[in-house]
């Protein structure tokens, strides 16, 4: 297995920051923690969860789709929220993507901030290709 | 894949490895800005404890024979945010040759001493 075989971004604020947005390494993909932003790195729907949640699932979409996959191969997921209430109701949203598949193993802890003041979940993502 | 085959320890940490190889993959424990007596290095200095953390990270990967190339996901925790934005240019250097990992970046209340401000974990993965 050869370590990053294929680097995937999706816009040039991941640059900026120095990571990238997911990295494949033999049958495993590692997705960063996505958030809801925009080409600007600029929060997109502040104080809206149920909007950031359907964005952050979006790109995680965009990003496995790109890698031949969809949310029926991640293996593992680390949910990071400002607001676990807000979460917990806008959960039908992320079930939703997980329709007709296993849903992976998941971990869903409250945070006091992610990278922009007005980001309310990020969401990170392992999966095994087929 | 095997079961954990490959333990390394920094500076005798106890009950906890700080990396473990299986099969492929490098599982580097939450690195923290400490000294070999686990006093915290750099209290109130956010950018000396990003160069710490990463040159033990740097340490790390060396027993294993590997460099920053081989990190495919990296977490960072923070107690301050916007000093973790300031300080930022610390890290990116320690990719500079690379392309940077995926990466996830929150901010917790605390770590396990109060003035540790930063903890980095990160998965490798050997060619």
């Amino acid at each position: 297995m050869a370590k990053q075989e294929q680097v995937f971004n999706i816009r040039q604020a991941e640059q900026d920051f120095a990571f990238s947005q997911a990295i494949k390494a033999g049958n495993m993909l590692f997705i960063s923690g996505t958030v809801s932003w925009d080409e600007n790195a600029e929060p997109i729907a502040p104080g809206d969860m149920k909007a950031q949640v359907k964005n952050v699932y979006d790109e995680l979409q965009k990003t496995l789709e790109a890698h031949g996959a969809s949310f029926a191969n991640v293996v593992k997921e680390t949910v990071f929220t400002r607001d676990m209430d807000a979460l917990v109701e806008a959960a039908p949203v992320r079930a939703g993507y997980f329709e007709g598949c296993a849903p992976p193993a998941s971990t869903w802890v409250e945070i006091s901030r992610l990278v922009h003041p007005d980001l309310l979940v990020e969401i990170e993502m392992t999966a095994v290709l087929d | 894949m095997a079961k954990p085959e490959n333990i390394f320890q920094l500076r005798g940490e106890t009950s906890y490895s700080q990396a473990v190889e299986s099969g492929p993959l490098i599982h580097v424990a939450g690195t923290v800005s400490w000294d070999d007596d686990f006093n915290v290095i750099g209290d109130g200095d956010f950018e000396l404890q990003v160069a710490t953390v990463y040159n033990d990270i740097k340490r790390t990967l060396a027993a294993y024979g590997l460099t920053a190339d081989s990190i495919v996901k990296e977490t960072v925790f923070v107690t301050g945010m916007d000093a973790m934005i300031a300080a930022n240019a610390v890290r990116a250097s320690f990719y500079e040759t690379t392309s940077p990992p995926a990466s996830t970046w929150v901010e917790v209340k605390r770590l396990a001493n109060s003035k540790l401000a930063v903890e980095v974990e990160v998965i490798a993965v050997r060619n």
